[in-house]
């Protein structure tokens, strides 16, 4: 069942470099899906083309079977079902702690205060990271910077999880916990997307 | 990579007591120290001081002291010269240059104890605060204090991203030294410009993404912060208590002694 389509994508960045064209792409829910390509391909500007920040100037993003309109409930909805994780931690990490950025998710769908810090306590332990909560990002490593990334997103229980290059900049151990919290998610039944340049790991 | 007092704040278990508390014991102490006519209880209230930042805030001694050496250095110039040119009374010692008296007097000798307790005091207070409360709690301090939302949002990503391009500021001068950027003055110029906007452009670039990332989050425009409650307890009460007791019993006993006569 797909649960995000793409017909015919096409867009263009302002200064005229064409970044995608004819895209059609159907993810199916429950799968894990590697976008594989050199850089420049376009693997980050479809990313973004589909969770809604960028508009494309043809074609269709059609999700649950509904074509994306770009107004911002439609939007915020999406957002919450589509988390995005960036390839550089640091473009995502904003707040003085790491409770507090993995809490800003939540908080911002509007939840009730108790509903928060328990689902933040539940995401950290998750990912491991609940003694690290209450440090400043720039005190962590970047595999665990990565690992707050990741429950920032996940914390807002999304349906469809992507990240852009997940395993750049990890040392192994890094990239094997992150590859082993994706099984994890995928379990869950949640769609992982990914894309990187290493194709052996977009085998594994 | 050095260590910032902020570092060391985060690492102090005294993080996790009640923000307001600590402001009332530093501005205490302050306070007091400032009204004393004797150095004892200035002096008295630096020790206290000293060794709740050191022992309970587990700061590192020797860092301590360092970080102390600073203003106490600066009171000590200061303390020759109010010793030599200020206050009244019988002469202690003195000595000639070309025919002017420089001479120390009971009172200037005093006045220059004073102080030399004072700034002691006031200083051991507010490195209290600061090695015990990191910027993080501050924000929730900020808050609370009413300011402007934005203000302390703005306060909140200043503050992580300091770190962010501090490392990107390093890692650019690195790769200009250790290509000769460096090497004389008017190359050196040359460099710092470039890294100078180098970084603005980042800077700005970064401002762009965290934009991107955070609507992914579905931001909504409002930064709400989480704040931690951190009650007070009931040692903490007794401890304070029974040094504001001290402090000031301490202020009335000693309100006429001076250390010579």
């Amino acid at each position: 069942m797909a649960i995000l389509e793409t017909t015919d994508l096409k867009y263009t960045y302002p200064d005229g470099t064409l970044a995608v064209e004819g895209i059609s792409v159907s993810i199916e829910k429950g799968k894990k899906i590697a976008f594989v390509g050199p850089n420049g391909s376009g693997k980050s500007t479809l990313f973004l083309l589909l969770n809604g920040t960028l508009e494309p100037q043809e074609g269709k993003i059609i999700f649950h079977g509904k074509p994306l309109l770009y107004d911002t409930p439609s939007l915020r909805k999406m957002r919450k079902s589509i988390g995005i994780v960036f390839q550089n931690s640091d473009d995502q990490i904003f707040a003085p702690t790491v409770y507090q950025d993995v809490a800003f998710g939540p908080t911002n769908l509007e939840m009730p205060e108790e509903e928060v810090v328990a689902k933040v306590n539940e995401t950290l332990e998750y990912v491991g990271l609940l003694e690290l909560k209450d440090k400043p990002p720039h005190h962590l490593s970047g595999g665990q910077k990565k690992r707050v990334a990741v429950a920032g997103v996940v914390v807002m229980e999304p349906e469809v999880i992507i990240l852009d290059e997940p395993l750049a900049n990890l040392d192994p151990v890094g990239a094997d916990e992150i590859l082993d919290l994706l099984n994890e998610l995928n379990q869950f039944e949640k769609t992982i997307v990914i894309s990187t340049h290493d194709v052996d790991f977009a085998y594994s | 990579m050095h260590r910032m007092m902020d570092d060391y704040a985060l690492l102090s278990p005294l993080r996790y007591t009640n923000n307001n508390l600590k402001m009332i014991i530093a501005a205490f102490g302050i306070l007091v120290g400032v009204s004393s006519t004797s150095p004892i209880p200035p002096l008295f209230i630096a020790l206290c001081m000293s060794f709740a930042t050191v022992y309970l805030g587990k700061t590192n001694k020797k860092v301590y002291l360092q970080i102390l050496g600073a203003p106490v250095g600066f009171s000590l110039a200061g303390i020759v010269i109010i010793a030599f040119f200020f206050g009244t009374g019988p002469e202690l010692f003195g000595f000639d240059v070309f025919g002017y008296r420089f001479s120390v007097n009971t009172g200037g000798l005093n006045m220059a104890f004073l102080v030399l307790a004072r700034t002691l005091g006031g200083m051991c207070c507010l490195f209290f605060l600061a090695l015990t409360t990191p910027m993080v709690e501050l924000f929730s301090v900020l808050k609370a204090w009413k300011l402007p939302d934005v203000f302390v949002e703005l306060s909140m990503l200043i503050y992580r991203y300091i770190f962010v391009f501090l490392d990107v500021a390093i890692s650019i001068k690195f790769a200009q030294s250790t290509r000769l950027g460096y090497k004389d003055m008017k190359t050196s110029f040359h460099s710092l410009a470039m890294l100078s906007s180098t970084l603005f452009i980042r800077a700005w670039e970064q401002g762009e993404k965290l934009f991107v990332s955070m609507n992914s989050r579905c931001y909504s425009g409002k930064l709400v912060l989480f704040e931690a409650k951190r009650p007070v307890k009931a040692p903490e009460i007794v401890l304070t208590a029974a040094y504001f007791l001290s402090v000031l019993l301490l202020l009335y006993f000693t309100k006429n002694v001076q250390m010579v006569y």
